[in-house]
């Protein structure tokens, strides 16, 4: 088992090396720079920047630089939590970010745990009586959460919500909770305020788990094992629960790893429309505005957790199913 | 429900039957068909790719044709049955016209439908000529208004008094077309890298293993951003249009090499290719023959799987003003246009983009479900 | 004091719109402040508002008399949403408009004067006003101000170090200075009153040296232990220019503004809030220190569907910026009931809703011969349907219209604004003809003098006006009528500013800038700045910032750059406007750009209970509304 993680592990380090650098070439792909973007914004206001100015500034933030110095720059400072400036905020990135990690982390949390408890009872169900209405219905639900586009939903919410209760939906925080520190009232606020995109996001992966879940268990239940518990006369709950329920829950485990970049990527479009403090708006604003050094921390640390997410369930899985651990396919 | 159905009819319930040759694809279609609402899918999915390829034929107007009369317009609703003031009716398929008032304080035009007023709707009109898919030449429509100048907004009208319905149908073609494309191009690279790697295995298989892992790890949009904010921006819409198939496969393929090399490595240790091997057949033919049909199958149900993603993706990308931009017409970028809160208060019929993606995602998911059970009737 | 009257413009009959009086005697009556303040004075945080207030503080005059309280909400976009703030908080500098935008006045500058030539203005401080910490503001900060704009090392650019004419600065005492220039700079009050006049007074010595190495010889060190590179980015980071985003971001620098920070800009607010300054130094006409209001409070919105929503749900208290689209007018008129607010008129300070600029310059000779003949830009002209367009686009709001000023301005001149407007397309043919383009191909396009297709390829953003899109589609079908091609390139903003010193693009198109601000902005009537992408290498000859692409003029535009010459020597601003008329009469024989209609009128959101809110006013960004209208003698019944 010690070895298996150790192996896993360094797999992962270099899957990190690897995302940084295509992290850093993304955020380097665009023409131009932030000072081009920049000159861009002032000229529309009508101000006109002074060619020297700019060149001044160009020095000032080591935008002339080939791209493996400032590669190199860049990742030896991450190494010492250094994760440059972010150009438009003047600040270190690393007072920017941590937050709105943070609010993504919580919030796709939220969503991983809301979508298992719909799924599981669902899926369940769903196997067990299959063919049933419940089942056709279960499943046609399923499919339409995932096929209505995550944004569009958000907005149809939001206006329902004020049309039909006078309220405006945004945010993740009441006003007075928004600067607060942690307490319970704040998390009290953050869940009245949270469930709604929380909603939303997990509408989108609830019917893959459900799918998987439904033909997994559908599997465990033709084993002999089942028919033997059944002829035990064990009570039909415990013969489903006991057994077919965890071994089918074995290959979801796996669905951590895809769960998170989905939901990441969900989260930035439905942060946009609601007004989340979430990761996903920054990162699309500094890469409009090619603040590089933001958008490539956002990029790395998103894919990071996603790396990190693979690596968690691939050592539950390890550790539930030994063929795993010792590397047979 | 998908995979018990096709399982109700096993091929041993009928020992009876004399031999008969069936071919891999007629084995999975008679599975198929067991499948009901799979094959009602198909027929959906079918239907909606016809409509892409008869967009100029079927579309009743010009989708950049505007009307400053008529903007906003609601849907007008095709009626059969024509009342007579005495009470008579007859039948006469018909849309009523509109009477309109402007305000010009709150900036609008209030529409009401007027029963009084009946257009008469044709089939087969003849229209401006143009090419049917680019290639033949045709100079009638599907359905249309005789009359000239009168309004005729099945769905209703957008901003500019555009007829929806044109629209939308031209939009198929754009946002079906994308996702067949993003697939064949992921189905490319998936079957050669997979294969490859599935044929040669080794240090070749587990770097490409390696990738594929990378790769999925990555959180997609902040990389669809990234690739479509380094798109250079001075292309035209079309290079714009391949480049947004392009990112949309380059993150496609690693499912699909996946399942190839699964496959490839299972099916290599199966019974019948060990058969096949100890009857004396070649190598290519047990691959021509019999590993490839059999696998044939099972990529092309997991390429219908894949494209509802890349339908999805490329509203996505659109809805974020990284995708196709006005005035390419696709169902992004109608979404786009209609994603606003006015839309929603006093023009919800322009979300019928929404619902056609909700109707082919689910489609096609039914759809890709039902080929995916037929494709195997030993696994998942 | 000597007001300087730029230009006559007709009443506006601007109701409720606050008025600022032009300096009064001192007030009579016993002088109050807000409840909050007195709390403080009486704990003795702060010193009696007699301290505080400067000798003579200025009065500013409204409808009626307001009670102190309340929180003013709006909302601000996602991202760097500076704009809102200079034009609502910052708009403080030495000299202001009057809300009717005819004429300069006072400010923190009580009186000022110039001499005949304009190269040297003399100005007098307001005795007394203070700074939001406590100290006063004097010359010592002007001083400043333009040692750090001037300082290359900071990176800020103005009027203050434009090249071609820096300011040169002379300080005579605490409260006097003069301001001189090697050429006559006879526009310097309209700069100053303008937005970009808040430069000169947003640097305060005492706090900004400290980041500094000539005023403190640890500020590299300072700077590193705080994180930064280098001291330049610590003090643009601590003390940033005018109206930069981060300059909201710290609540420590001291400011004149009405209110001050109290939750900064920064990238994770969620809302920005300010609460009233102690020491702001205006009064209303009863002597009460202003503002009225006490708070402050901007959402922070990603999109602005949320903003939308807030609006219709009477949570937003006065704004025009980001909401009032033409799109959404109908759902805010239909919402004012339950909203509890309702719609004020708002002028745009625009002429045209778009601007065709053919490349005049263009590197193709075809096409720069063709481009530069007027018979081929009269034949577009008259094949454009402006009629429909207005009718489709803008549901009838706005009329056919050239770029021209607009007809509340003095400058009006109908001609100018109506010439070959009228749907023509024979008239079209006839020009476009003459214009060498006989030939067609077998698509029906005319063919250039080269045997190409006549195809202009125009640059929009659509993101920044999506109705720019809808326009276009509507031309290219008609202008492909009498054989013009016209194709759509929606391309992002940083491209479309990129693009320009390359000379990569045949056609770029635009608002009307300069519609009522004629003088200031005349980049539509001659080649005068980098905005006039209609012949961008003509403007560099003229100001040259870029003289490496600059490119000598045609004769008639050399002649109008010598006339604006002219006009920037001149402190005489009856001469001033005479030279105008002339330019804009070799703009009219010329007609360098196409327009399709006035811009029509906006709207603003007002709540019924804020009072002495301008229910009329224009909006621009060198009069940056609703701020000279006075935001600080708004109060909530």
């Amino acid at each position: 088992m010690v070895g298996f993680i150790i192996r896993r592990s360094i797999a992962m380090l270099l899957t990190l090396v690897a995302v940084s650098i295509v992290a850093f070439a993304i955020i380097q792909l665009p023409p131009g720079d932030y000072l081009t973007s920049y000159i861009a914004a002032l000229s529309s206001t009508g101000d006109q920047v002074d060619p020297r100015v700019i060149e001044n500034l160009r020095v000032q933030y080591g935008l002339g630089e080939p791209f493996y110095v400032q590669y190199w720059k860049w990742v030896t400072g991450i190494l010492q939590g250094n994760f440059g400036h972010s150009f438009e905020w003047k600040r270190p990135v690393s007072e920017l970010i941590w937050g709105r990690l943070g609010n993504s982390i919580m919030l796709e949390g939220l969503a991983v745990m809301v979508m298992w408890l719909i799924a599981l009872p669902i899926g369940i169900y769903a196997a067990v009586r299959k063919y049933s209405l419940g089942d056709y219905l279960a499943t046609v639900l399923g499919f339409i959460g995932l096929a209505v586009p995550n944004f569009f939903f958000a907005l149809i919410v939001m206006y329902l919500a004020f049309v039909w209760f006078g309220e405006t939906i945004g945010g993740l925080y009441s006003p007075e909770f928004e600067t607060a520190r942690w307490s319970l009232p704040r998390v009290w606020d953050f869940l009245s305020n949270a469930w709604i995109p929380v909603l939303v996001l997990a509408t989108a992966g609830t019917a893959e788990l459900i799918r998987i879940l439904r033909a997994n268990l559908l599997d465990e239940l033709k084993k002999p094992y089942v028919t033997t518990a059944r002829a035990k006369g064990l009570t039909e709950f415990r013969t489903i629960m006991k057994y077919p329920v965890r071994l089918a829950l074995n290959p979801l485990i796996s669905t951590i790893g895809w769960l998170l970049p989905a939901l990441v990527s969900g989260s930035v479009i439905v942060s946009v429309v609601m007004n989340l403090p979430t990761a996903g708006p920054m990162l699309l604003r500094s890469l409009t505005t090619q603040d590089m050094y933001l958008a490539g921390a956002i990029i790395l640390l998103l894919s990071v957790l996603t790396v990190v997410g693979t690596l968690i369930s691939d050592i539950l899985l390890a550790w539930m199913d030994p063929r795993i651990r010792y590397g047979s396919k | 429900m998908t995979v018990e159905s096709m399982r109700a009819v096993p091929v041993v319930d009928r020992p009876q039957a004399r031999p008969r040759r069936e071919t891999q694809i007629g084995l999975m279609w008679r599975r198929f068909r067991q499948h009901r609402l799979a094959l009602a899918s198909m027929w959906i999915v079918l239907a909606f790719y016809l409509v892409a390829i008869l967009a100029d034929f079927l579309a009743p107007t010009d989708p950049s044709a505007y009307s400053a009369r008529y903007t906003y317009a609601p849907p007008q609703g095709l009626q059969l049955i024509a009342t007579e003031p005495d009470g008579s009716w007859s039948l006469q398929l018909h849309v009523n016209g509109y009477k309109t008032e402007i305000d010009p304080v709150a900036l609008r035009r209030t529409f009401v439908i007027d029963p009084e007023q009946r257009i008469p709707v044709r089939f087969f009109v003849p229209s401006e000529p143009y090419l049917l898919a680019g290639l033949i030449p045709m100079s009638v429509k599907f359905i249309g208004v005789t009359e000239p100048r009168a309004p005729f907004y099945i769905l209703g009208a957008d901003r500019l008094g555009r007829d929806l319905l044109s629209r939308l149908i031209h939009g198929t073609r754009i946002s079906l077309s994308i996702g067949l494309a993003g697939v064949t191009l992921s189905l490319f690279f998936g079957i050669i890298i997979g294969g490859f790697a599935g044929y040669y295995g080794g240090w070749f298989d587990s770097a490409v293993m390696r990738v594929v892992e990378f790769i999925r790890s990555m959180p997609t949009i902040p990389l669809w951003l990234g690739l479509a904010a380094a798109m250079p921006k001075d292309w035209t819409a079309l290079q714009t249009y391949f480049a947004i198939t392009i990112i949309l496969s380059l993150i496609g393929w690693t499912e699909l090499a996946r399942v190839v090399r699964g496959r490839f490595l299972s099916l290599r240790t199966e019974d019948f290719v060990t058969a096949a091997q100890l009857d004396g057949a070649s190598d290519w033919r047990i691959i021509t023959r019999h590993m490839v049909p059999s696998f044939m199958s099972h990529i092309i149900a997991a390429a219908t799987l894949a494209i509802p993603g890349m339908i999805l993706a490329e509203t996505a990308l659109s809805f974020l003003g990284l995708g196709l931009q006005a005035p390419i017409v696709s169902w992004g970028t109608l979404l786009q246009d209609a994603q606003n809160i006015r839309t929603l208060a006093t023009a919800p019929w322009l979300l019928a983009p929404g619902v056609c993606v909700v109707i082919v995602i689910l489609s096609m998911n039914f759809f890709g479900d039902g080929l995916r059970d037929a494709a195997d009737p030993h696994g998942r | 004091m000597r007001d300087t009257l730029i230009h006559q413009r007709p009443w506006l009959g601007l109701a409720g719109a606050a008025l600022a009086a032009l300096l009064a005697a001192a007030p009579a009556l016993a002088q109050q402040q807000a409840p909050m303040l007195e709390d403080m004075v009486e704990s003795g945080e702060l010193p009696p508002l007699e301290e505080r207030l400067p000798e003579n503080p200025l009065v500013v005059e409204a409808d009626s008399i307001g009670t102190y309280g309340g929180t003013w909400r709006m909302g601000m976009n996602g991202g760097g949403d500076n704009g809102l703030i200079v034009k609502t908080v910052a708009y403080e500098g030495l000299v202001r408009f009057d809300p009717e935008w005819q004429s300069v006045v006072p400010n923190l500058a009580e009186s000022w004067e110039a001499n005949a030539d304009a190269t040297e203005y003399t100005f007098k401080l307001r005795d007394g006003v203070k700074w939001s910490d406590g100290t006063p503001f004097t010359t010592e900060d002007i001083a400043f101000a333009v040692e750090m704009y001037q300082d290359p090392d900071y990176a800020a650019s103005s009027w203050i170090d434009n090249k071609n004419n820096p300011v040169i600065l002379e300080v005579v005492d605490d409260l006097t200075f003069k301001f001189k220039f090697d050429t006559p700079n006879g526009m310097l009050m309209d700069e100053l009153a303008s937005v970009n006049g808040i430069h000169i007074t947003s640097l305060q010595k005492a706090y900004c040296s400290q980041f500094h190495p000539t005023y403190n010889e640890n500020a590299a060190a300072e700077a590193e232990a705080a994180g930064f590179s280098s001291w330049a980015l610590y003090l643009q980071d601590r003390c940033a220019w005018g109206w930069e985003t981060i300059r909201f971001a710290n609540p420590d620098l001291p400011s004149i503004y009405g209110w001050v920070i109290d939750t900064p800009l920064t990238a994770n607010a969620a809302r920005v809030t300010w609460k009233r300054n102690p020491y702001y130094w205006k009064v209303d006409a009863e002597g009460n220190q202003l503002p009225y209001i006490d708070n402050l409070d901007m959402r922070v919105s990603q999109g602005v569907e949320e903003l939308t929503l807030m609006a219709l749900n009477g949570e937003i208290d006065f704004q025009e910026r980001h909401i009032a689209t033409n799109v959404n007018k109908p759902l805010f008129f239909d919402g004012q009931e339950a909203g509890g607010y309702h719609l004020g008129e708002v002028i745009p300070s625009a002429s045209n809703t778009l601007v065709l600029q053919l490349n005049l310059n263009h590197d193709d000779p075809v096409k720069r011969e063709l481009y530069q003949n007027k018979d081929f830009r009269v034949g577009i002209s008259h094949a454009i349907d402006r009629q429909e367009i207005v009718d489709v686009v803008f549901t009838g709001q706005g009329e056919p219209f050239q770029v021209a000023p607009r007809p509340e301005s003095p400058f009006y001149d109908e001609e100018l604004a109506k010439q070959y407007t009228e749907f023509d397309p024979e008239l079209a043919i006839e020009h476009l003809e003459a214009a060498g383009l006989t030939e067609m191909n077998g698509d029906g396009i005319r063919l250039m003098s080269n045997g190409e297709p006549a195809k202009i390829t125009v640059d929009v953003i659509s993101a920044l006006r999506p109705e720019w899109i809808d326009m276009l589609e509507i031309m290219q079908l008609q202008l492909g009528a009498v054989g013009i091609d016209i194709e759509l390139n929606n391309i992002d903003r940083t491209l479309f500013y990129e693009k320009r010193p390359g000379n990569e693009y045949d056609a770029q198109v635009w608002a009307g800038d300069g519609g009522l601000e004629v003088v200031q902005e005349p980049r539509y009537y001659f080649p005068a700045n980098d905005e006039s992408v209609w012949a961008y290498k003509w403007a560099q000859w003229f100001n040259g910032t870029r003289p490496e692409i600059a490119e000598e003029p045609a004769d008639w535009a050399q002649e109008q750059m010598e006339l604006y010459r002219q006009i920037r020597s001149s402190s005489d601003p009856e001469q001033r406007a005479d030279l105008m008329k002339q330019i804009l009469a070799i703009t009219k024989e010329q007609f360098p750009v196409i327009g399709v209609s006035l811009m029509p009128n906006s709207y603003s959101i007002i709540r019924n209970d804020l009072k002495n809110a301008p229910e009329s006013m224009f909006n621009a960004w060198l009069f940056p509304t609703p701020s000279p209208m006075n935001p600080v003698v708004w109060y909530f019944e």
